[in-house]
């Protein structure tokens, strides 16, 4: 298990709803350009793996669309990052099973404080 | 499984836990504790699929981008008008944004815009220090002129407009009165006083029962009922 915290759906939006209020900070260019990101979210979104893949892999690869939707927000995408929501949250219900959903939130409630 | 231990719509307090379990997550109004989720406000908590989320009965205005509102101006600088919105901010409206008009360096404000009256404007930006702009330009953006100002609970004005403003059309018609409902619970009401009186009193009606179901019907019969008796 890599150390990137993993953030449940809800959490997610929230940081993207807090990105979106900048208003006195200059955004960087997305350096693979904002279409190039949106269509790879768009990607990994409708190829989730299937259930029967290691739990770590699941996770690396929700960790992955995770770091991809808060990076198009950080480069000034996030209505686009928040159109997403709905799909990465039927993400989060596939790739994350039940029975790791509270250990992952104490996680985040560790590396939090 | 998650259990969801509310009914659908039904009326939440800070504390109540709303439902236990992973399979369900915290919308708006709510909070998660461990495997609980917990409301963190008073309001009807809505079951959406697997999020639970609270549409909140009671508090203050919090200013968003793309509202349109009612303000009161409270002070006229060089550069602009500062405006109460009814919310724990005021709000600047700067002079490029006021109006079309050239306006000559120096000139007296308070012939556009003074000391007590009332505008309809936009909120364009909120910063994260909560500093608000707001423009005229735009449809409806004026001055208001005449009628009278009341205040509702800014969390019952989607129930004062209706679904694509229904009710306050219905409220239009029935009162023959011009109105206009402000994102921040100032509305402004202009007719003759009878009729002024009759949306004001259907508009508190409306705030006073916008929790319960088959409030269209219920103010249609007030309206029905009231309405004659007045034109």
């Amino acid at each position: 298990m890599n150390g990137v915290v993993l953030l449940e759906p809800d959490v997610l939006i929230d940081r993207i709803g807090q990105m979106g209020k900048r208003a006195d900070e200059v955004i960087p260019d997305d350096p693979i350009g904002l279409e190039a990101r949106i269509h790879r979210i768009k990607t990994l979104l409708n190829c989730v793996p299937t259930p029967s893949g290691t739990y770590e892999a699941r996770r690396e690869r929700y960790i992955k669309i995770q770091g991809e939707l808060l990076a198009l927000a950080a480069f000034g995408g996030e209505s686009e990052a928040l159109s997403f929501a709905p799909a990465f949250l039927d993400t989060y219900f596939k790739l994350i099973p039940p029975e790791k959903r509270l250990f992952e939130y104490k996680l985040r409630l560790i590396d939090e404080v | 499984m998650s259990e969801i231990k509310i009914k659908d719509k039904s009326i939440a307090v800070p504390g109540e836990t709303l439902a236990v379990g992973m399979d369900t997550l915290p919308g708006a109004g709510t909070y998660r504790q461990d495997e609980k989720i917990i409301a963190n406000r008073i309001g009807l908590a809505v079951v959406e699929g697997r999020t639970i989320k609270l549409i909140p009965l009671s508090g203050r205005y919090i200013p968003k981008t793309g509202d349109t509102i009612i303000c009161k101006v409270i002070d006229v600088g060089f550069n602009g008008w500062r405006l109460d919105t009814n919310s724990a901010y005021s709000a600047m409206l700067p002079i490029k944004d006021a109006t079309s008009d050239f306006i000559a360096r120096g000139a007296n404000l308070t012939q556009y815009y003074d000391l007590g009256d009332y505008l309809v404007c936009k909120i364009v930006n909120v910063t994260s220090q909560k500093l608000i702009d707001v423009s005229m330009k735009g449809p409806g953006l004026r001055k208001l002129k005449g009628g009278r100002i009341i205040e509702v609970d800014s969390n019952k004005v989607p129930r004062i407009i209706g679904k694509q403003g229904s009710m306050v059309m219905m409220i239009k018609d029935a009162a023959k009165c011009n109105i206009v409902v402000g994102q921040n619970g100032i509305i402004w009401i202009d007719g003759e006083p009878l009729n002024e009186l009759l949306a004001i009193q259907t508009i508190k009606k409306i705030e006073k029962e916008s929790h319960m179901s088959g409030l269209t019907d219920k103010i249609k019969e007030f309206l029905e009922k009231n309405g004659n008796a007045k034109n």
